[in-house]
């Protein structure tokens, strides 16, 4: 049972509100990750859940103890929340050495001198730290700190863990390195970690859970591949995804949507919300996207205008025929070599399509 | 959801609950308890003495014709209005204000100019240069007027004895050379330039070097890159720096009475001294509101006005200076100039002091009249400085209460630090930032007055302080109080944060915290706060002579009285100890920190 559970929690900052009416039910055992731009809420609600900050409302259970009860200001101090942390810094103390750093949860905690050895023996190997145990931080690289931060949260069994942007001051290799170490580690220890993060890959790839939070609301609460297919709004879905997402305000006809020189057959089956005459947002990914030559019922006719190779594939801005809008599609090289100039048409795919309310931004 | 339905919870128990988070919260139990403490010690005394000087004193029912604890307007109208005014007040008001701005722009000048040759120019020997030209500012300012009078004193005014000058030329220097307002400018100015150096060195070395080079780039000559670029980007921290030194210096008390009262030219600070030294504290209450409330209005202006501009940004650099500017022709002369100048303001007065103390009778410089006798030996009945009883009293209690505040202190400036920056912003947060630097703006001897009155009877728990130890520990806690929560503040900005919470969620309780992260990681910061009060305490002058008793005599008061008794050789004895202690002590800081002490423990003019 190591479950988290926040109910209806709200913060404020002043007039400010940083967590507002957050309502999250963490799995045991899940990757779940907080992902969001900065400013989102996301740190907050994982100091909230440390018990470093206190809302104002609102109650959170960790497992089957209830930490936070507004109605009854209850809050349990972070000490005595069970819980792990690793900061985006580390904050290894400088002063101890690596033994010392991660030995202090122990000690302050009175464990048995022989326990205390056994354990970081054991951490130590695991993270293959062992021949650092006498250096002191500043002696360490960064992907090292890292490894013993994680090690000072590993040795106290504690059954869930925070992690806020822990990968965020390593280079890109180092990053990548850590994050399948992170993944081992997970599935090794079946805690449950929660990880903050702004970068949505590493959402992407780490978590079986995650929520996206803006201005202190959760937007979107799902497994990776549910957000990234089915955003849950306008903001999750231009969010995701690493090229901006193509979006058009269209307005709805009885058997068409049209507008910004693009004309489109109604998807079949969700349509149910909206009626004609109201108007909804078509989305679409440059990947979801692809160039035809041939024209067909869910193609748009269009120039090409500029094309920006990245390898295999290529972003190329097509400018509709109707007059105002263009598009940027991914297109895969190796199908195919397109110029700027070349007539084409860009197909939107049915099955991936994004579509808003233009009022709500919410799904259809 | 594990979410039971919502059942009201007893009254009892929320009240358990909500006490039980303020008292698990250092940051609320420190910071509630410092509003307490500093509330009783700060902001009580300073709204009594309002109260007080419009309310009839002890032993002024007589001249008032009301009883004591009426409302009268008597002080007041005494030093505002009164026939006696002009002598009280007015002429205290001017003085302070031409001593105060004119010792500040000559400092300022000085120093800016030091700091200019020594960082722009090819001038040589900068590395003595930049050493002496600090040493005015470790020693106790008081020792230079004393100096000053060693050379430029006549046998006419104050102690009577001719000073060098007049011995080795036979032509009196006039009295205005001697005393009065021309010394006390120079002696302050060159105390203070030292500050003003270092501070214009920080600015001139971390000065964005591109801002410069761009210029070079675009063919403008050196002299209009000074002038154009590098004076205009630091002016604005030096501006700064010159009002917070004229707010803290219109303050200052020992080089005023050294070099003032003799030719009865007062300023704000001894005025008070005097009217408090004759039990007439209706006066003194009032001239020390006066006092307290121009400091205060100039600060609060500088904030102002500073909170506006931020005067640091473009002083990023990483302070590589470009090309110096090569003096040329110039560099001999200019470099021997310099380096004589900062010689003398460092060696000179030292050496007139040892001198002077080793004479038998004053302002005879002959070899013949010199004599270890107040020293070692016995001199009218009172015994040389180093086996005397009372000299040796007083050098204790000067160490235990030094050390007392020190350590008190210090230990305080990094819980006030904490609680600063443990929640930064919050209301808490902000009243101790502000009530611990409220002392910046009360003069010592203001500081003195006040608890000298507020203390001499008991006050609801506490007993009668005067006479006591506690008495001056308080005072000088509570004058050191800025600075020790600025370098708490700062050090703790570095060592705050993340480390801390680690040890919380680690399971580590406050004092846990403090004593195996907090206070290591800070401790360099703590040493030195720890030494630079106990060297200001050492070196003060304005509160002692109002606070230290016979009983509880201290090094400074004690050369005050021996200066006041003409007996200038044990004044000088006892100086020439002080000035020891003092420079010892800021070395050992300066081989801790392996950095300049004085940087940043700015205008402390007490």
């Amino acid at each position: 049972m190591n479950r988290v559970v926040l109910e209806n929690v709200t913060l404020r900052f002043g007039s400010n509100v940083a967590v507002d009416d957050l309502s999250l039910e963490i799995p045991g055992g899940s990757f779940f990750s907080l992902l969001g731009p900065s400013g989102c809420g996301k740190t907050t609600t994982m100091r909230l859940i440390a018990g470093l900050e206190t809302p104002d409302a609102g109650r959170i259970w960790i497992g089957d103890q209830l930490v936070f009860d507004a109605a009854t200001r209850t809050h349990v101090p972070p000490a005595n929340r069970g819980l792990g942390m690793v900061f985006q810094n580390y904050a290894l103390w400088p002063h101890m050495n690596v033994r010392d750093n991660i030995l202090f949860g122990l000690r302050v905690r009175k464990v048995t001198k022989a326990d205390q050895v056994a354990r970081l023996q054991r951490v130590l190997e695991r993270l293959q730290i062992a021949d650092m145990a006498e250096r002191f931080p500043n002696e360490l690289s960064g992907g090292q700190q890292q490894r013993v931060a994680l090690a000072r949260e590993l040795i106290t069994d504690s059954k869930v863990i925070l992690m806020d942007e822990p990968l965020s001051n390593l280079d890109a290799k180092l990053r990548i390195d850590m994050r399948v170490e992170l993944k081992q580690l997970h599935e090794e220890t079946g805690g449950t970690i929660i990880y903050v993060t702004h970068d949505q890959i590493e959402a992407l790839t780490l978590s079986t859970e995650m929520a996206i939070m803006k201005e202190g609301v959760l937007q979107q609460l799902a497994p990776p591949s549910e957000v990234f297919r089915s955003p849950a709004n306008m903001f999750v879905a231009s969010f995701m995804g690493s090229a901006p997402i193509n979006a058009f305000e269209l307005d709805i006809r009885p058997d068409r949507l049209e507008g910004h020189g693009i004309r489109l057959p109604v998807p079949p089956g969700r349509m149910d919300r909206v009626r004609s005459g109201d108007r909804v947002v078509v989305a679409a990914r440059p990947e979801e996207l692809s160039l035809l030559r041939a024209a067909t019922p869910w193609s748009v006719a269009g120039t090409v205008t500029s094309v920006l190779p990245t390898g295999y594939t290529a972003f190329v801005r097509v400018d509709f025929a109707g007059g105002g809008g263009h598009v940027t599609a991914e297109h895969d090289l190796r199908t195919g070599v397109v110029t700027a100039g070349d007539r084409v048409h860009v197909a939107f795919d049915p099955e991936t399509l994004h579509l808003f309310d233009a009022a709500t931004q919410q799904r259809l | 959801m594990s979410a039971s339905p919502a059942v009201p919870a007893p009254r009892w128990r929320l009240i358990v609950n909500v006490l039980l988070q303020y008292v698990r919260s250092p940051f609320h139990v420190l910071g509630g308890l410092f509003i307490v403490v500093f509330g009783y010690l700060i902001v009580v005394p300073l709204l009594e003495i309002v109260l007080s000087s419009w309310q009839v004193q002890d032993g002024d029912a007589r001249r008032t014709g009301a009883e004591v604890g009426t409302w009268t307007s008597y002080y007041w109208h005494r030093i505002l209005i009164g026939p006696l005014s002009g002598r009280l007040f007015w002429e205290p008001l001017v003085n302070t204000a031409v001593v105060s701005a004119g010792f500040t722009g000559l400092a300022m000048l000085l120093g800016t100019t030091l700091a200019w040759l020594v960082l722009k120019t090819d001038i040589g020997m900068r590395r003595f240069i930049g050493f002496a030209a600090i040493i005015p500012y470790i020693l106790p300012s008081w020792t230079l007027a004393l100096a000053w009078i060693t050379f430029f004193g006549n046998d006419r005014v104050g102690i009577g004895a001719a000073g060098v000058w007049q011995s080795a030329t036979g032509i009196t220097p006039p009295d205005w050379l001697g005393y009065g307002p021309l010394p006390i400018i120079i002696v302050l100015a060159v105390n203070y330039s030292a500050y003003s150096f270092l501070l214009a060195s920080a600015a001139f070395a971390t000065i964005d070097s591109r801002l410069e080079e761009a210029a070079v780039l675009h063919g403008v000559p050196h002299g209009r890159i000074l002038r154009s670029i590098t004076l205009p980007i630091i002016l604005p921290a030096l501006g700064s720096a010159f009002i917070l030194t004229f707010a803290n210096g219109i303050g200052t008390f020992g080089v005023p009475a050294f070099l003032g009262i003799p030719v009865r030219y007062n300023v704000l600070a001894t005025s008070v001294y005097q009217s408090a030294g004759i039990g007439r504290f209706g006066d003194a209450f009032a001239l020390t509101l006066v006092l307290v409330g121009i400091a205060g209005a100039i600060i609060v202006l500088n904030n102002l006005i500073m909170g506006r501009r931020r005067q640091f940004t473009t002083m990023t650099g990483k302070g590589s200076t470009y090309k110096r500017l090569a003096l040329g022709r110039l560099r001999k002369p200019v470099t021997a100039l310099v380096a004589t100048f900062v010689a003398v303001a460092a060696f000179v007065p030292i050496t007139l002091l040892v001198w002077q103390s080793f004479q038998l009778r004053l302002g005879d410089y002959s070899l013949s009249n010199l004599t270890l006798a107040y020293w070692t030996g016995e001199v009218y009945g009172i015994r040389g400085i180093l086996v005397s009883e009372r000299v040796r009293a007083a050098a204790v209690n000067t160490l235990v209460t030094g050390l007392t505040v020190g350590l008190v202190t210090a230990f305080l400036g990094m819980l006030i630090g904490y609680v600063v920056t443990k929640r930064r912003g919050t209301l808490l947060a902000r009243l101790v930032e502000q009530i611990s630097f409220i002392p910046f703006v009360i003069p010592g001897i203001a500081l003195a007055a006040i608890y000298l009155t507020m203390f001499a009877q008991a006050r609801g728990p506490i007993p009668s302080l005067y006479g006591t130890v506690w008495i001056l520990i308080l005072a000088f806690m509570v004058a050191r109080l800025p600075f020790a929560s600025r370098s708490g503040i700062s050090s703790m900005m570095q060592v705050g944060g993340s480390l801390e919470e680690a040890a919380e969620i680690h399971g580590a309780g406050f004092w846990t915290r403090f004593r195996k992260v907090l206070f290591p990681l800070a401790k360099r910061g703590f040493l030195t706060g720890f030494i630079l009060t106990f060297v200001a305490t050492v070196k003060d002058l304005s509160i002692v002579v109002l606070l230290a008793t016979p009983q509880t005599m201290m090094l400074s008061a004690l050369t005050f009285g021996y200066v006041d008794l003409g007996q200038r050789q044990f004044a000088d004895a006892i100086g020439v100890v002080i000035v020891t202690i003092v420079l010892a002590c800021t070395f050992a800081v300066q081989w801790i920190t392996k950095t300049n002490p004085l940087q940043g423990f700015g205008g402390d003019a007490k």
